[in-house]
C-alpha cells in the first residue's frame, strides 16, 4: 500500500494544459525541483506580470513584483492548499496582493487622484474591451465583464485593477460603505457565474 | 449579532479583490476559518479572477526569467505547514539554527544576486555572495535572521539596488544596497524614513554593496529614500531621492 507515491515522469503528454498541470508543478517544486518551477513560470508568468503591469503601471516596478512573487511562490510552494482555489488563482493572488501594496504605500494622495482621474466612468473597461479581440480567452472575460451592470464593474475594477480599498472606492464615488461592499460582491458573483467558474 | 455576521459575508467580494485594510483582512481571515460559505465564496471569486487576468496577459521580458530563475537557487522551499495562510505574500526568513548567519546572507546574496542578474549574470557561488556581503553586512545580521523578517527590493534610478530587511517585532529596519554608484566627492548618501506627511533622517548608506540598521522607526513610515546630501547630512532632504522602497504592509 503505497503512502506517498513519488510522481513518475511520464513520457507520455504533459498531464494537461490546465490546472492539473499547475498544481502538479507546485507540487514538485515544493520539493526543490527547478526545472519544474521553470515549467511553471513559462505557463505563468505572462499573466503575473501582466497583471502587476496593470496594477503597478510601471515596467520596472511590475518587474519588481513578479520576481518577488515568484520568490515567494517557489519558497511557499509547499503550503498552496489546493481546497482554497486553483494554483494559478494562489499565484494571482499573491502577485496582486504585492502590487496592490506597493500601490498603496508608496503613492501620494495626490498621484492617487490622478490615477482614479485616469481609471474612473469605466474608460480603461473601454480601452480594454478595444485592445482585445484576437483572443478568445479574453472575449470570454470581455463577455463576462459586460454582463456585470456598470456599478458593479467599475467597483470591481477599481479595486482590483485600481488598488484601491472598498473604503476608499466608497469616497471616490460617494457611495455609501455597505454599497460598495455589496456591488463588490454581487459583480464578482455574476462575474464567476458568466465565467463558468466551478462554485 | 445577526447584523454583524451578516456584515462580514459581504466582504468577501472586497477580500477576493484584496480591497480590505489590513486590520479588516485580518478579521475576515479569521471569520473564514468558520465559514465554509465565505471560503467557498472567495475560492470561487479568486478562481473567476484569475480567469480575467487573461485580459491582461503580457509578456515579460527575457531577463524575468533568469533573473527568477537565478534568484531561486540559493534558496530552500519551506516546508508544508498546516493551517498556514496561503495568502502570506510575505517572504519570511526563518529562523535557522547554527548557520544563522550563513542562511540570512545567503538569502540576501539570492536577493542581491537577482539583482545583478538583471543587467549581466554571472555565475557567482553562493560563497562568494557571502563573503562579499558579510563584511558589509554583519550588523544588518541581527536583522536579517529576525523570525518575522520581511523583504522589499526597488530599483535605484542611478543604477543598483537597494534591499530593505525590517523586522517589525524588533522595530528594526535594514538597508542592504547592491551596485550603488560610487558617492560624489564632499557628498553623502543620506536614507529616509518616509511617512504621511513627515520625512526623518535614518541614517547614512555608502555606494557599491553596503548594509546598514535604520536609525528609529517611526509607526507611519511607508517608504525608505535615499537621497544625495552634502557630506555630513542634512535635516531635510535637500533633493529627490534616487532609490525609493515601500515597506510592506504587515
Amino acid at each position: 500500500m503505497p503512502i506517498d507515491p513519488a510522481p513518475v515522469p511520464s513520457p507520455g503528454p504533459a498531464p494537461g494544459e490546465g490546472t492539473a498541470g499547475l498544481a502538479e508543478l507546485l507540487r514538485r517544486a515544493s520539493r526543490g525541483d527547478e526545472a519544474a518551477f521553470a515549467d511553471l513560470y513559462d505557463r505563468t508568468s505572462t499573466k503575473v506580470y501582466g497583471l502587476a503591469r496593470r496594477v503597478v503601471r510601471d515596467p520596472a516596478q511590475a518587474e519588481e513584483v513578479a520576481q518577488e512573487t515568484y520568490l515567494a511562490v517557489w519558497r511557499q510552494a509547499a503550503r498552496y492548499d489546493s481546497a482554497q482555489g486553483g494554483p494559478l488563482a494562489w499565484i494571482l493572488t499573491i502577485a496582486h496582493r504585492r502590487a496592490v501594496d506597493r500601490v498603496r504605500s508608496a503613492e501620494s494622495a495626490r498621484e492617487r487622484d490622478l490615477r482614479f482621474a485616469a481609471l474612473g466612468d469605466g474608460s480603461d473597461y473601454d480601452m480594454v474591451a478595444e485592445t482585445v479581440t484576437t483572443s478568445l480567452e479574453a472575449a470570454r472575460v470581455r463577455r463576462a465583464l459586460a454582463s456585470l451592470t456598470e456599478v458593479q464593474r467599475e467597483a470591481v475594477l477599481l479595486a482590483y485593477y485600481g488598488g484601491y480599498t472598498y473604503k476608499e472606492v466608497s469616497e471616490l464615488l460617494d457611495v455609501p460603505l455597505g454599497t460598495i461592499k455589496t456591488r463588490m460582491r454581487d459583480g464578482l458573483i455574476r462575474l464567476r457565474d458568466a465565467l463558468g467558474v466551478e462554485r | 449579532m445577526n447584523d454583524e455576521n451578516a456584515d462580514i459575508h459581504t466582504l468577501s467580494g472586497a477580500y477576493a479583490l484584496d480591497a480590505l485594510e489590513p486590520g479588516e483582512r485580518a478579521a475576515f481571515e479569521r471569520h473564514l476559518e468558520a465559514c465554509e460559505q465565505c471560503r467557498d465564496e472567495v475560492r470561487s471569486f479568486g478562481d473567476a479572477l484569475s480567469v480575467v487576468v487573461d485580459e491582461s496577459a503580457q509578456e515579460p521580458p527575457e531577463r524575468l526569467r533568469d533573473s527568477v530563475l537565478a534568484g531561486i537557487t540559493a534558496v530552500r522551499p519551506l516546508p508544508p505547514v498546516t493551517h498556514d495562510s496561503p495568502d502570506d505574500v510575505v517572504v519570511a526568513l526563518r529562523p535557522v539554527r547554527r548557520r544563522a548567519v550563513t542562511a540570512a546572507l545567503a538569502v540576501a546574496a539570492a536577493v542581491l544576486g537577482v539583482a545583478l542578474a538583471g543587467t549581466a549574470w554571472r555565475t557567482v557561488t553562493l560563497q562568494d555572495e557571502v563573503s562579499r556581503l558579510s563584511a558589509a553586512a554583519a550588523d544588518v545580521t541581527t536583522v536579517l535572521t529576525a523570525p518575522d523578517a520581511r523583504i522589499a527590493t526597488a530599483t535605484a534610478t542611478t543604477g543598483g539596488r537597494g534591499t530593505m530587511v525590517m523586522s517589525p517585532s524588533s522595530g528594526q529596519v535594514a538597508l542592504v544596497t547592491d551596485g550603488l554608484a560610487p558617492v560624489p566627492a564632499g557628498k553623502t548618501y543620506q536614507v529616509w524614513f518616509v511617512g504621511r506627511g513627515s520625512v526623518v533622517p535614518a541614517g547614512f548608506v555608502d555606494g557599491g554593496t553596503a548594509g546598514t540598521v535604520l536609525t528609529g522607526h517611526p509607526d507611519d513610515a511607508v517608504a525608505i529614500g535615499v537621497t544625495v546630501e552634502p557630506r555630513g547630512g542634512s535635516p531635510a532632504p535637500t533633493s529627490d531621492p534616487f532609490l525609493t522602497i515601500a515597506i510592506p504592509a504587515a
